[in-house]
């Protein structure tokens, strides 16, 4: 609702507009400068903050303006930005994409446009039809986390997962990847599931409700580290850390300090930084008409105490 | 005051529905009427509570505050953010993010009470502003690494009793007394019937106005940091839609939003409504997508009940 009030209003669209001409006046000035427009998911999210901290190391590094936009998790903010992009002269596009099904357009516009597009982070329905993906595979965290805890388990036990919001893209991945270990493990019995929405808050209220159920829980999977650590602190307050582990997926700092201290048993780290400079590599090169492969795999690694 | 069934009806009808979900959640899950998950309901429901009761005050002068669940992550933020190990103390942190909703909220107040504009506007432009003061102060970040004593207030135990129940319980009390008990809370009551006839009648309607808001942007604050220190992290995303809960809860309680009727003690039961659901359907493993059915469904239902039982006799 916020949204609506501010985007897409047609003021926002003269100040981009001035930004663009700004920047491609500054860049008449000097020799030849690359414009890269970046269109990101939504720059409230910690993971995404990071990624864009990574774009703007890389781009200064390679001597690239970037112009940036925030589509705040709308994908038809998106949609509109990349049109933006496109019409006043980015050289290359970065989208990390909101939604699978509703950021597609904002890749026919750019194939429309004869403007290179890279995705990041995120894939959408018509990914072939983008330059380039750079990023991780949701399912494959899924996998890993699910894993780990199976690895800690012996693979026997009682678990309970937390959801990610229903629907979205990484949930719906990281909850497949999970399945797809556990369905290796006949004695393992999935006595709980819910979604918490990333939320720590929610996941905190969520695991206290689950321990006043008296249900058995040897470990939980937390599709984030927010709400893995939310389910911490409820295990924690029922002084019941010494029997039921708990992973998470994203390693956020507060999750690694928690990884440190031996509270949260792992969590899987998506690289946003190695996401974010390969995808300004591969957006230069593409505006420069050089070759690049199209899928870009980071891949995900464990972290536990004893790494 | 006359009691007639029907008066007591309309007056009780929301008891009896909290009640009536009570004993059917009892029947079908054996560990619902634990203490531990009573406990556990109670220390759930404090949050929405908090920013609930100072919603009734402005619903009860037919206004509405949709910034609460804004200047609750507003407060959230500054109060972490000066509660490091080391720091000043949580007393500084807590004084801060009441003191930053309770700004906030006059903001609210003057604007709406000496400007006249709607209600639903200004804290509509406050929610979007204090979210994003927020995710300024913080750089879109979480604020981390928090001091023993700021883990406390909500994780620490009174008496046995978790310190964010006690915080909800003083503010509820509080909040009944100043709105059934003073003559403040009777303007309150006069501004929804009539403002003009308020005003007339010599009542200082602006100044009971900003009071109003600036009370429930507190409370927000309030709020703001049970939560944050419940879950130890400041985020600056956090209590998107609170304030649609608090809103909730003071209807299914029987204020109107027209104003001029309502009770602190119905907007508990509100809240415990909501809070007794979610734990419910928890602890009976209820399906996510379904939950999100049986809460509205609950919901309506709660407020037909009320009003037909009010209505029979």
């Amino acid at each position: 609702m916020k949204n609506s009030l501010l985007y897409p209003g047609r003021a926002w669209r003269w100040v981009i507009f001035a930004a663009l001409v700004l920047t491609a006046c500054h860049r008449g000035d000097r020799k030849q400068r690359l414009v890269i427009g970046v269109s990101y998911q939504n720059l409230q999210n910690e993971f995404i903050i990071n990624l864009q901290d990574a774009v703007r190391a890389r781009a200064r590094a390679l001597g690239a303006d970037l112009v940036e936009l925030d589509a705040q998790g709308r994908a038809e903010t998106q949609i509109a930005q990349v049109e933006n992009l496109v019409a006043f002269g980015a050289d290359v596009i970065i989208l990390s994409p909101c939604d699978r099904e509703g950021s597609a357009p904002a890749v026919d516009i750019a194939r429309r446009e004869h403007k290179p597009i890279v995705l990041v982070n995120g894939m959408v329905a018509n990914t072939a039809k983008a330059d380039a993906f750079v990023g991780s595979e949701d399912t494959e965290a899924g996998r890993i986390a699910a894993s780990y805890i199976m690895e800690l388990l012996g693979g026997k036990g009682d678990i309970a997962i937390i959801h990610g919001p229903n629907g979205h893209s990484a949930e719906v991945l990281r909850s497949q990847g999970i399945r797809d270990v556990l369905r290796r493990y006949p004695s393992v019995h999935v006595v709980a599931e819910q979604t918490a929405n990333w939320d720590r808050a929610q996941a905190l209220a969520l695991m206290e409700n689950w321990l006043a159920a008296g249900r058995h829980i040897d470990a939980v999977v937390a599709q984030n580290d927010e709400m893995a650590l939310g389910a911490l602190k409820a295990i924690q307050a029922a002084h019941r850390e010494k029997d039921i582990r708990v992973v998470g997926i994203d390693a956020i700092p507060d999750a690694l300090r928690a990884v440190a201290a031996h509270q949260l048993a792992g969590t899987v780290f998506q690289d946003a930084r190695g996401q974010g400079t390969l995808a300004v590599d591969v957006a230069v090169r593409l505006a420069r008409h050089l070759a690049v492969a199209h899928d870009n795999y980071i891949p995900f690694r464990l972290i536990t105490p004893n790494n | 005051m006359k009691t007639t069934p029907n008066h007591l009806f309309q007056r009780y009808g929301i008891y009896g529905v909290l009640v009536l979900l009570v004993i059917v959640l009892a029947i079908v899950s054996p560990v619902f009427l634990t203490g531990a998950n009573i406990i556990n309901i109670l220390r759930q429901v404090a949050v929405n509570g908090i920013i609930a009761v100072g919603m009734t005050l402005v619903i009860i002068t037919g206004g509405i505050d949709l910034s609460s669940g804004s200047l609750l992550a507003l407060s959230a933020v500054v109060a972490t953010s000066l509660a490091h190990p080391g720091g000043h103390g949580a007393g500084l942190a807590v004084a801060a993010g009441i003191g930053v909703g309770l700004a906030m909220g006059t903001v609210n107040g003057v604007l709406i009470a000496r400007q006249r504009l709607p209600p639903f506007i200004v804290t509509l432009g406050m929610m979007t502003a204090a979210r994003g003061l927020a995710l300024v102060y913080t750089s879109g970040r979480p604020v981390i690494d928090l001091s023993e004593g700021y883990d406390r207030i909500g994780g620490g135990y009174l008496l046995g009793i978790p310190v964010p129940v006690i915080v909800f319980a003083g503010v509820a009390v509080l909040g009944g007394a100043l709105l059934h008990g003073t003559r403040f809370g009777r303007y309150v009551y006069a501004i929804g019937g009539n403002e003009l006839a308020a005003r007339v009648s010599g009542v200082g309607t602006r100044g009971i106005l900003i009071r109003v808001y600036a009370l429930s942007g507190a409370l927000a604050g309030l709020a703001g940091i049970v939560l944050s220190s419940r879950v130890m992290s400041g985020s600056p995303s956090t209590g998107v839609g609170y304030e649609l809960d608090a809103i909730a809860a003071v209807v299914i309680g029987g204020t109107a939003l027209s104003g001029g009727t309502g009770r602190i003690a119905g907007t508990i039961a509100g809240a415990l409504i909501i809070g007794v659901m979610n734990n419910g359907l928890d602890l009976l493993n209820v399906s996510s997508y379904w939950q999100q059915v049986a809460k509205g469904v609950i919901i309506i239902l709660a407020l037909l009940l009320d009003k037909t039982s009010s209505r029979e006799k």
